[in-house]
């Protein structure tokens, strides 16, 4: 599936989104900063990054609830919104799927998802059949004239997610679909919106504060960090090389370390982590960015070796069983290195253990640090 | 606005017909009765025509019982009569004045007091009837107006109490303790005018021991009626026309005509300032104090101010009149109020 | 362009300030010019009122208010707990029996409750048993406190129902608390910003209350500020005389709206704790009564009748027997005062109440929920608007009757609209809150789902918004009709000679003397509120208007 991704990017014209220099800002503070983001007919694509890092406002500006203070949003080639002018939400042709489902409480399942048809004139009865359809394509065949409250919260974003499809969307926009649902449904509905957007070839966002869930469902993930974007890129990328110690960070990169070069010789780097913590050894495949980089090592890469064997030794600090491999904390003379394992812990507290660090550089940028 | 009219006026005579034939009471008999013996000496005067309205402190049935034979007497004068409580009243013309447009063309007030402030607040005109070879009680005359006919304050008591008051005195006896009750000075002006009265002949004294011997002070001589007549009070000063129109409805009470003197009260008349139909709105007010206005107060249980009124007059022979001077007690008004509220809360 | 529309909204904000004028603001200002034009204006004005007087009427009226919502708060929350927390028998039927004093008009209780244990009243007639203190402070604190505790059981019940407390008091029970240690711990502190408005609630209600001390406060020389305001002006009111009642009731508004304005800000640091959730009724009790059960069904069921059923019947007997003194056997009966009661001038004044208050309550229902609107998209200048709406509720019927009387009966004099027009402001308030509550809990995703489905601004408010609005409508249009079926302060100031209320046919029967037609008026009122009120409730899911007639603001059943 993944091989297509660019060539579907390439094969459309038109893309089916395009944002740029999209900015949104307040008197006293910037939610959206001079964003450019051009996404492919079909795609999907999460939009990941912590709370209040605008991943809403960016969705809501594409439906059209938020206008752009700067910048121009261009649905399906169609200048929809600049600072000037602003195309309605209802004239845009979108779905849009709300974190608390937003069902109307005075309506029946079917009446709710046949809305989007109603407003565009079609017939009851033709809207009610192809509401129906919908509902059974989101497993809810049945439950067509029950009231929505009287529904789980995994059925309701269920129902939601058929209204977002409903009236022919030429994008669906997701906000936080999953975050409302118990962990057991979340998997189940991931899927159903994944299979539904691709058998339709629906362009679809798909904000997420959860990175997990935004590397197995997008073809491509953004990643914003305060109103900007980190990087744009597909999850292999975003795993591969990160384009800064925030997205490594965000992608699960647990041993992030500023820190001041001391040498590198034969791919071994040597350096000093700041806050004069002591000394760490790495081996990296180029470092050329300066003397004061940032070091990333994701946890797999860390090689727990006997003592004396690896690049430097430390003490083990903790070991314990997380989803199904374990984690090793490894103090080397009090910086906290983690390490994964397969299998069950082997090793136990006070171990002195050898380790070898297998990472990449990146350059230092503010915020960069902690 | 004309929309909110929804009750068209044609029902009103459905309505006086069944209040007629069903509402208790002897006042509603004795307005037909009126009615009768009015027709017959004269056949009407039709020099006037119009309506006019009269602010009236009555019952519904008093004031229409007035209106109906009013209009017996001048055939072409449609009396348009809207009853209420003297406040309300009074507050209602108040707020007229002020608008500028006063609705009401004859004023009938229940007492003095209350007449008085409608006349400070300039809303009546200073003409008055003449009372030429009428004996006029003292204080039947104000600048603006004229008493109409006579409320006495008598004594009622629930039937088959073991001893019954004779006198405003009586009242004081420990025998009576926790079973007297009088209407508030504060809120009836016909109380007030008997609670100055007595005030004037016994001084605070008189009504600082009644407190002492748990007097109840009701709202209203209607209350007083009422609370007696169900045996809530044995004893209570109110209203003749009160006890009258209990006793048509059945009430087990008797009246008691004070020996020292029942305190008359007189129900006091108008015309306003801004009538549009004054020639109606005198003639009202003449035909009031004159000999026919006089025999139907009497046949609805007022008692006549003027004449005697006989063979009607309800006013038993014997009963005892006090001689109240009304322009002292509107004048030291409110320095009698408080000197009863400070008794009485 | 966020909210819920993008209208140019000028217009209706003018037209909202135009009404909001003419409702409150020119009527109001003129009654304060005319209350200034008397004999040595404001100095004038000042020296009519008896200071001292005034003093002893405003402690009375202080310290009974006070009483009143403390015994009512108590009452209210106990009632509270027992229907939404305990395995009380039959709570349901209690839940909705014990809103009854709401439905009775104030002026129809005092009198059926002497008429059930005064002197002579039906407990006197049938076991010599008597409460001669029910005239006077005892009396009018117990009754105030009786239509009182209904409102305070509402607000409380509602805040009782917001899932989060249930989950917290079970995390109580879970460390160890008791039933009652968890009430006193959790419960009653995760409350108490619905008790503290309910014991607002209940106190200004009772500080404007007429009804209730008129009868029973009067005849034991037990001023208050409302009685003081009625003897001001039963010496036929000059301008010195509304003045100084003018001046009254400034003191009783500024009391209200200081407290009203106090629940406001309690009732927005409370949160939306009114949500609708659903509790889950098949939880454990948090009150298990055991063995307690039936005695305390047996105490509710005796306070039910005691208070409630007894002065009915007391006032029912005093409607059927002759010659004013009850009679208890039903051979006795005369039916005569219905007969008065349901014909002539009485039934031709039902109608005319009923259509004030039918077309009251349509147009405060209708015209708050567009108040509401207009207030939600722009605060400023409707939120002031808005405000000032809430005047005419805060301060003496009276007061408002005189302030429409001076300023618009040139023009209206005699009309029902004059009446309509004054129903409308004093009760607007109701409107305008309960739809403002409403929109307050509406989710703008909502709207937003409306409009990303193709929906216009307008087709989404339509569709969205109206639908969600109309159960509080309802709710509206219920209090509003039943309160101006029961109003007479307003409308005996202001009947022409064909639009006497019913009420007022009331006060004519009670001035006339006719006890029995008294009562007979005061029971067919209360019997109409009861089916209009039982309509209402089938004709909807009852809880959810009780529920949401708990998030208006003041229902004060006063004449």
């Amino acid at each position: 599936m993944k091989e297509t991704v660019e060539d579907r990017a390439l094969a459309s014209t038109t893309l089916a989104v395009e944002l740029s220099g999209v900015t949104i800002a307040y008197r006293d503070h910037v939610v959206l900063d001079r964003i450019d983001l051009e996404i492919g007919q079909g795609e999907i694509v999460a939009v990941v990054g912590a709370s209040g890092s605008g991943k809403s406002s960016l969705l809501r500006c594409l439906a059209g609830f938020l206008n752009p203070t700067a910048g121009t949003v261009r649905i399906g080639g169609e200048v929809v919104a600049t600072a000037e002018t602003s195309l309605p939400p209802e004239r845009r042709r979108i779905g849009f799927v709300f974190q608390q489902f937003a069902l109307w409480p005075h309506m029946t399942v079917r009446e709710n998802v046949a809305y989007p048809w109603r407003t565009r004139g079609v017939s009851t009865a033709e809207r009610a059949s192809r509401a129906d359809e919908l509902l059974a394509q989101v497993g809810l065949a049945g439950f067509e004239e029950r009231s929505p409250t009287t529904l789980s919260g995994g059925q309701q974003q269920r129902v939601a997610l058929a209204r977002g499809l409903a009236g022919d969307p030429s994008i669906l926009l997701l906000d936080e679909p999953l975050s409302s649902v118990d962990a057991a449904r979340r998997d189940e509905l991931q899927t159903l919106i994944v299979d539904i957007a691709r058998q339709r070839n629906l362009t679809t966002l798909v904000t997420t504060h959860d990175q997990r869930e935004a590397m197995t469902l997008a073809d491509r993930v953004v990643v914003l960090d305060a109103g900007s974007i980190a990087q744009f890129a597909t999850p292999l990328e975003l795993h591969e090389r990160p384009a800064n110690a925030f997205v490594a960070r965000f992608m699960g990169a647990l041993n992030v370390f500023a820190v001041t070069v001391i040498d590198y010789i034969d791919g071994v780097l040597i350096c000093e982590v700041d806050g004069d913590q002591g000394r760490i050894a790495a081996r990296v495949t180029e470092c050329s960015s300066g003397t004061d980089v940032v070091l990333v090592a994701r946890p797999e890469s860390v090689s727990v070796v006997p003592a004396g064997l690896g690049d430097q030794d430390g003490v083990v600090e903790r070991a314990v069983l997380v989803d199904g491999r374990s984690e090793v904390r490894v103090s080397v003379g009090g910086i906290v290195v983690r390490a994964f394992e397969p299998g069950l812990p082997q090793r136990s507290i006070g171990d002195s253990v050898g380790l070898i660090l297998e990472g990449i550089v990146l350059p230092r940028e503010d915020g960069a640090h902690r | 606005m004309t929309t909110f009219r929804l009750i068209p006026s044609t029902r009103r005579h459905r309505a006086v017909t069944l209040a007629l034939a069903g509402c208790a009471g002897l006042s509603a008999l004795l307005v037909s009765g009126a009615a009768a013996s009015t027709k017959s000496p004269a056949k009407g005067d039709t020099s006037l025509s119009g309506s006019i309205t009269v602010y009236a402190a009555l019952t519904t049935q008093g004031g229409q019982g007035f209106a109906n034979a009013f209009e017996l007497a001048y055939p072409n004068v449609h009396v348009t009569m809207v009853t209420g409580g003297s406040g309300a009243l009074g507050t209602q013309l108040a707020a007229q004045e002020q608008s500028g447009h006063v609705q009401a063309d004859v004023v009938l007030l229940a007492d003095p007091t209350d007449m008085d402030s409608v006349e400070n607040n300039g809303i009546l005109s200073s003409w008055k009837p003449s009372l030429k070879g009428r004996q006029i009680p003292l204080g039947y005359t104000g600048k603006d107006w004229v008493g109409a006919f006579t409320f006495e304050m008598v004594l009622l008591e629930h039937q088959g109490m073991a001893n019954p008051p004779q006198t405003w005195t009586d009242l004081e006896s420990p025998a009576l303790h926790g079973q007297v009750a009088f209407g508030s000075a504060s809120y009836s002006g016909t109380t007030f005018g008997w609670a100055a009265e007595l005030h004037t002949i016994y001084g605070w004294k008189y009504f600082q021991t009644l407190k002492a011997n748990g007097v109840r002070v009701e709202q209203s001589t209607t209350t007083v009626g009422t609370d007696v007549a169900s045996g809530k009070e044995e004893v209570g000063v109110t209203l003749d026309s009160v006890a009258r129109s209990l006793l048509a409805q059945g009430a087990a009470v008797n009246v008691v005509w004070p020996t020292g003197g029942a305190v008359p009260c007189p129900a006091t008349i108008g015309i306003t300032k801004d009538t549009a139909n004054a020639a109606a709105a005198k003639a009202f007010e003449t035909w009031m104090v004159s000999r026919p206005g006089q025999i139907v107060a009497a046949q609805q249980g007022y008692d006549a101010a003027y004449f005697g009124a006989k063979p009607t007059d309800p006013m038993p022979k014997h009963a005892k009149q006090l001689n109240v001077n009304w322009s002292r007690i509107t004048a030291n008004q409110s320095s009698i109020l408080s000197g009863f509220a400070g008794i009485f809360g | 362009m966020t909210r819920l529309g993008s209208h140019p909204e000028r217009l209706k904000i003018g037209v909202l300030v135009a009404v909001v004028l003419a409702l409150v603001g020119y009527p109001l200002v003129d009654l304060l010019r005319y209350a200034l034009s008397g004999p040595g204006g404001l100095d004038g004005a000042l020296r009519t009122v008896d200071t001292h007087q005034v003093g002893i009427a405003l402690l009375h009226t202080l310290v009974v208010s006070a009483l009143a919502s403390v015994v009512a708060t108590a009452i209210g929350v106990t009632m509270a707990l027992l229907v939404a927390r305990s395995d009380l028998p039959f709570r349901r039927f209690f839940g909705v029996v014990w809103l009854a004093p709401l439905v009775i008009p104030a002026y129809v209780s005092g009198i059926a409750w002497l008429d059930a244990y005064f002197r002579a009243g039906l407990t006197d007639e049938v076991a010599h048993v008597s409460a001669g203190w029910l005239s006077g402070p005892g009396g009018v604190v117990l009754l105030l406190a009786l239509q009182g505790a209904p409102l305070a059981y509402l607000l409380v019940f509602a805040a009782l129902r917001s899932e989060r407390i249930g989950a917290l008091e079970d995390a109580a029970r879970s460390s160890g608390r008791g039933p009652a240690g968890t009430i006193l711990d959790v419960t009653l502190p995760l409350i108490r910003a619905a008790i503290a408005g309910a014991m607002l609630l209940v106190f200004v209600s009772s500080a404007s209350d007429f009804g209730i001390p008129a009868i029973l406060a009067i005849p034991a020389g037990f001023s208050t500020v409302t009685t003081l305001i009625y003897s001001d002006l039963s010496f036929a009111g000059g301008a010195h005389a509304i003045a100084s009642a003018g001046a009254l009731s400034a003191l009783l508004g500024l009391v209200a709206m200081l407290l009203l304005f106090a629940t406001n800000w309690v009732g927005s640091s409370s949160g939306s704790a009114g949500g609708a959730t659903q509790s889950a009724a098949s939880s454990r009790p948090l009150l298990a009564l055991g063995r307690w059960r039936t005695p305390v069904a047996g105490v509710c069921a005796l306070v039910v009748v005691f208070t409630t059923l007894l002065p009915l019947v007391g006032l029912f007997l005093t409607s059927v027997s002759p010659n004013f003194q009850i009679v208890l056997q039903p051979g006795r009966w005369v039916a005569s005062a219905y007969t008065a009661a349901l014909s002539g001038e009485n039934i031709d004044a039902l109608g005319r109440s009923a259509l004030l208050a039918g077309t009251a309550g349509i147009v405060v229902a209708i015209g708050g929920a567009l108040v509401a609107i207009v207030v939600h998209r722009s605060r400023r200048v409707a939120g002031a608007a808005a405000t000032l709406l809430s005047l005419p509720f805060a301060l003496p019927g009276s007061v408002v009757a005189i302030a429409f009387l001076v300023a618009w009966q040139r023009w209206l004099y005699g009309t029902l609209l004059i009446i309509f027009l004054a129903y409308v402001a004093r009760f607007a308030v109701v409107g305008v809150r309960t739809s403002a509550g409403t929109l307050g809990a509406l989710s703008e995703d909502l709207v937003r789902a409306a409009r990303a489905s193709g929906a216009t601004p307008r087709r989404a408010f339509v569709d969205v918004v109206w639908p969600s609005l109309a159960p509080g409508m309802v709710t509206s249009f219920t209090i509003v009709f039943l309160l101006a079926l029961h109003e007479l302060t307003m409308s005996s100031l202001l009947y022409g000679p064909q639009t006497k209320t019913f009420a007022v046919e009331v006060l004519a029967a009670e001035d006339a003397g006719d006890a029995a037609l008294t009562a007979a008026l005061a029971i067919v009122v209360t019997a109409i509120t009861m089916i209009v009120l039982v309509g209402v409730l089938l004709a909807r899911p009852s809880r959810r208007v009780l529920a949401s007639a708990a998030g208006i603001e003041v229902p004060e059943w006063k004449v």
